[in-house]
């Protein structure tokens, strides 16, 4: 299968990925390890500015339609992710270790194509594959829309107005795809070293202008950016590994290899795996050192109905993001009568299936009522902090004992509970639980609202603090700029009559020390808020 | 099974909505906008045809549900699904499922015996592979759409793209399905398909 262009040519190449280190015996031009990373628009000429660069540079051509090739003979669901963005609800956890396996295959791919010679890539988002490595010169190119609706119409023999959606809708995806994949902003300008307008510039002479800015210091291999595309490609040939063995397929990892050394870090809630992993990378070209270690940070969120469009779930993941942390969850209903047996399960990780012609057994039929905790995980597991889920049903002592295990959190969440009781029992037993829960797990347990006003930290409470700092402010600049006229006041050497003024006294004092310690108060536990949020 | 009826009356409700939605902004109502104001388990369904629907009114007043009407209807009174798919696999494996919701299933497996039944018959819906060999599932879908606007297109693929599933939407296919999926994936498509048409489901 032609996988690259090279300039004048088709080169026949091999789709598998060899896990190896760079050959020694390399040419010097393979060695330069060059890159240009194109990232295109639909219909905007991105891969005539690709062929035409790599044509002047004598580099090869790399699309993300070879990418994606590779991709499904690796037999990565590539259709389905695709088109998970256009379906939100159609992302589950099993998708998310498709996504795993495909940032690293890409990776892989990339990086091994590149150690092959010099390369110009382009697609979506080549440069945020090779994020880390300094030397990638990162090209967007962009070209007028009108170019771009009527080069739709034609290629797609569609009128105007479906040209239009159909730009904008595909654009939208795309946007999605890049959120949910890297975690950024397709068109945030700071991804980009350059910006193509080939509205304004010839497709030939933009490609002549890159060749110059191909050519500067600044995007020539160095060893430190060598050695970060080693590492690059070291981890990601670990990731791999991992998402191709059956005994470790399953499971969420985070690796990254520097100077060699490799760290793989799992969930708590998959501790069992720990032991899989050196042996599934066991061997692995390249590979020093190796560190299994479990991810710190777990929030544990308890509550009786989870609803991924809820205000506690973004609240939630809002914190989950700033501590990088992985959020587990437990369903917890409470027994409905008294001396009712207590029971506990765990959500299996998702299972790979067999499919014939891609089409799959269906399951046994589930229509138990999960209370939404699957598609809860399934939508945490779309923004990357899935930490698995669990159902207890019982007296809160069986939660406890579920809550107080193996595996460290440290921050509960208690949402909605107790459902079917009166408000101020509901909030009797919330109460209850979390003291229990806070004296055996010793790490904080807060309810939805605590979590809000103690751990988040809006625009409201920025403004907040930057209010009542600038009157702290004010009011410390006032009384030391005039503190011969305050000192006067408080002395009562002011006019009026003598008994008035020691009243007059002792009030502002009274009012003033609380209104101050109040105000100072508040800006002292905002900023708090602000380091514990950060 | 009466919360299913409840929500499954909801989604007509909000169906006839986002159909006026994407009618006033000049495009057909597809499937896939309809799965962002559903999760709803249309697998679980049967769905039999109303006549109103059948004569081309767009009655969703006329197309809720009835509980228990009937067991298997007569096979005039079904809907008709074609399935093509160059993979006889595919055709195998669909029929049952889609005949358990109460469709009556054809299988092509080339594309140029499929139009020539089309040219026949005028199916309610057709479930086309997009990568075949001689005409592919974009083809059949134009023909289809030149011939029929009435009649639901479903594409099933495994290579797509958002780019491909984009071309299908704005030329007039209801939804697509990604492969590999279960038979009950197709079935809950197949079902949204037959209900935007206006026809009945019952539990």
């Amino acid at each position: 299968m032609s996988v690259a262009t090279k300039a004048g040519g088709i080169a026949e190449e091999p789709l598998t990925l060899r896990e190896r280190s760079p050959s020694p015996t390399m040419s010097p031009t393979q060695q330069t390890m060059q890159i240009v990373c194109i990232s295109r628009g639909s219909l905007s000429r991105g891969r005539e500015l690709a062929e035409s660069l790599a044509r002047r540079l004598g580099y090869r051509v790399l699309s993300r339609e070879d990418l994606m090739e590779a991709a499904i003979a690796e037999g990565i669901q590539v259709g389905k992710l695709e088109t998970s963005m256009m379906k939100p609800r159609a992302f589950t956890e099993r998708l998310a270790r498709e996504r795993d396996h495909y940032l690293a295959f890409s990776t892989a791919y990339l990086c091994e194509r590149l150690m092959e010679g010099p390369l110009v890539y382009h697609g979506r988002t080549g440069h945020l594959l090779l994020r880390s490595v300094g030397h990638v010169l990162r090209v967007r190119v962009v070209a007028d829309e009108e170019y771009r609706i009527r080069s739709t119409m034609q290629h797609l023999g569609i009128d105007r107005e479906k040209a239009v959606r159909y730009l904008s809708e595909v654009e939208e995806d795309r946007r999605a795809w890049v959120r949910s994949m890297y975690g950024v902003s397709w068109e945030d300008a700071s991804q980009y070293d350059v910006v193509v307008n080939v509205e304004r510039m010839n497709v030939d002479n933009a490609a002549s202008a890159l060749v110059g800015m191909a050519q500067l210091p600044d995007f020539q291999i160095t060893p430190a950016s060598r050695r970060a595309m080693e590492d690059l490609r070291l981890g990601a040939m670990a990731r791999l590994r991992l998402a191709r063995d059956e005994r470790t397929s399953r499971f969420a990892f985070s690796v990254a290899a520097h100077d060699g050394a490799v760290n793989v870090t799992y969930l708590p809630h998959d501790m069992e795996v720990a032991g899989d992993v050196p042996r599934v990378l066991e061997g692995l070209e390249g590979m020093g050192q190796l560190q299994a270690t479990m991810a710190a940070t777990t929030i544990l969120w308890v509550q009786e109905a989870f609803d991924a469009a809820s205000p506690t779930f973004r609240e939630v993941v809002e914190i989950a993001g700033k501590w990088n942390a992985a959020v587990e969850l437990v369903r917890y209903s409470a027994s409905a009568e008294e001396g009712e047996a207590s029971e506990a399960g765990t959500l299996p990780s998702p299972a790979p299936t067999q499919a014939v012609a891609g089409i799959e057994e269906d399951d046994e039929e589930d229509v138990t009522d999960d209370g939404g905790l699957k598609d809860t995980l399934d939508e945490l597991a779309r923004v990357g902090r899935a930490g698995g889920g669990r159902f207890v049903r019982g007296v809160p002592s069986a939660l406890v004992h579920v809550c107080c295990g193996a595996v460290p959190h440290s921050l509960v969440v208690l949402g909605n509970l107790f459902l079917s009781k009166e408000p101020g029992t509901k909030l009797r037993l919330t109460r209850e639980l979390q003291d229990s829960l806070g004296s055996r797990m010793h790490v904080p347990v807060v309810t939805a609202e605590e979590l809000r006003s103690q751990y988040l930290f809006g625009p409201r409470d920025a403004f907040r603090l930057l209010g009542f700092l600038a009157v702290v402010a004010s009011l410390y600049v006032a009384v030391l700029t005039h503190q011969d006229a305050v000192l006067k006041f408080l002395a009562g050497d002011w006019s009026g009559p003598g008994r008035l003024t020691m009243w007059v006294v002792a009030v502002a004092v009274f009012a003033f020390a609380p209104v101050v310690a109040y105000i100072y108060g508040d800006v002292a536990r905002s900023l708090m808020k602000l380091l514990k949020m950060e | 099974m009466s919360d299913l009826k409840k929500k499954i009356e909801d989604w007509m409700v909000r169906v006839s909505f986002a159909e006026a939605d994407a009618a006033k902004e000049g495009y057909q109502l597809t499937g896939v906008e309809l799965d962002h104001k559903t999760s709803l388990a249309l697998d679980r369904v049967r769905i039999v045809r109303n006549e109103r629907a059948s004569r081309g009114t767009r009655a969703h007043e006329g197309g809720t549900m009835s509980e228990g009407e009937g067991s298997k209807g007569q096979a005039d009174e079904e809907l008709s699904v074609m399935i093509l798919d160059d993979e006889p696999i595919v055709g195998k494996r669909l029929k049952p499922a889609l005949e358990k919701s109460g469709f009556t299933v054809e299988v092509f497996e080339d594309p140029a015996l499929a139009l020539k039944r089309m040219a026949e018959k005028e199916f309610d819906i057709v479930v086309t592979d997009l990568r075949m060999e001689g005409l592919d599932g974009i083809q059949i879908l134009e023909h289809v759409m030149e011939h029929c606007e009435r009649t639901r297109v479903i594409l099933i693929t495994g290579y797509a793209t958002v780019e491909v599933a984009r071309e299908a939407l704005v030329k007039g296919a209801f939804d697509f399905i990604s492969k590999p999926f279960k038979p009950r994936d197709l079935q809950a498509v197949v079902n949204k398909a037959a209900l935007s048409l206006g026809h009945k489901a019952i539990l």
